[in-house]
């Protein structure tokens, strides 16, 4: 297969006999640039599963706010447009990771908390923005099992017997990676560019142009899920942090230590808010 | 100490941490022993978790050391290998 007849079939995913009506409905909301905060909460408050995982999602341990948010209203003027489009698409995908690939929630949940608390400790003025970056970072996943769900579930089978990274594999058969794929439907969907750099170059922060410093969080987060070992990303090795993101990041040994432990108790708190959805 | 959702609260569980009201206001005092109509009542205010006396369920701890060294058996340069030492290091407070 070549990358023009990949991103051809990405390219009318919205048409794809696979993709479910959750994501195909929210799709029609956020794509449109124009879209406001007003009509994207009339929207999620018209949905009783949507507004229910939105507020689970914000009263959930990856973001610790404090206290209780009981409205969409009131998360939506917390969050702001751009973390509440990304947070759409995060729990509207939410159903074919658990189905397709069993564990890839977690990886995305723990990488969220990770990439919030970094951000916390950079004084970054958005860490939820950042977050969601993390959320929604494997989502080209999603959208390969959604458009190559036989070619791409053997390629996931293929990583241990290879010992190879998973993004390398997917370059050799696809000739691009999850992480690109992730960017363009990004792109495509009309998220801002604080979104679409961490998404598309998290595996090459070093390519990243406009927000790199959100691109080095996210880089990093999804290589400290992966190192403790949370849920399950396809990725069975843990990749080497790309010198770019570690110099920019400037962490010492005692602040990632102390992210680690920070990160703990949502990671598992979190876990369990979700494994008793609904 | 450890943090439980609601529905896993069992009866004669100790309460270590004050569990609060949504507006801030203290229901039951840490030291104070679950019952089942304690239970109840916290179920009914929405309170979703509390934290009770106990040891969290860790699995052993060979097995979490073997799972690290597996997924870092390809980084071999040094700020990767920092990430694995200072993991090693948490991981061995995680079971103090």
């Amino acid at each position: 297969m070549n990358v023009q007849e990949v991103l051809a079939r990405i390219d009318k995913i919205e048409n794809l006999p696979t993709i479910p009506p959750i994501l195909r409905k929210i799709l029609t909301v956020i794509e449109d640039p124009r879209v406001s905060l007003q009509k994207i909460t009339d929207f999620v408050s018209s949905d009783p599963i949507l507004t229910a995982r939105i507020l689970k999602m914000v009263n959930s341990p990856v973001y610790g706010f404090p206290g209780r948010i009981s409205s969409v209203n009131h998360a939506m003027v917390i969050l702001g447009l751009n973390a509440v489009k990304g947070l759409l698409l995060g729990v509207s995908v939410f159903d074919i990771m658990k189905k397709s690939m069993v564990g890839l929630w977690e990886h995305s949940l723990s990488s969220a908390i990770f990439a919030r608390i970094i951000s916390n400790k950079k004084e970054l003025p958005s860490p939820e923005e950042i977050s969601i970056g993390g959320l929604l970072h494997d989502i080209g996943k999603v959208i390969m099992i959604i458009a190559f769900k036989e070619e791409y579930s053997e390629i996931l089978d293929s990583v241990s017997q290879k010992e190879a990274y998973l993004f390398e594999i997917e370059r050799e058969t696809f000739g691009i990676t999850h992480a690109e794929i992730g960017g363009i439907v990004a792109k495509k969907w009309n998220f801002p560019l604080k979104l679409v750099e961490p998404i598309m170059y998290h595996h090459r922060p070093q390519l990243s142009e406009k927000f790199q410093m959100e691109t080095a969080i996210v880089h990093f987060s999804n290589i400290l899920a992966l190192a403790r070992g949370i849920g399950y990303s396809g990725e069975e090795y843990v990749p080497s942090i790309h010198n770019f993101a570690w110099e920019l990041l400037k962490l010492k040994a005692e602040d990632i230590q102390e992210i680690f432990k920070e990160a703990e108790e949502p990671i598992s708190d979190s876990g369990e808010v979700f494994l008793s959805d609904e | 100490m450890i943090k439980i959702s609601i529905d896993k609260a069992k009866a004669g569980m100790k309460i270590t941490k004050d569990v609060v009201n949504e507006a801030g206001m203290v229901v039951v005092p840490a030291g104070r022993e679950l019952t089942d109509s304690l239970i109840d009542k916290l179920s009914m205010m929405n309170v979703e978790f509390i934290y009770v006396e106990g040891q969290k369920d860790l699995p052993p701890k060979e097995e979490v050391f073997a799972g690290i060294e597996k997924r870092f058996m390809k980084a071999k340069d040094a700020p990767t290998l920092l990430i694995k030492k200072i993991l090693e290091s948490h991981i061995e407070e995680l079971y103090k």
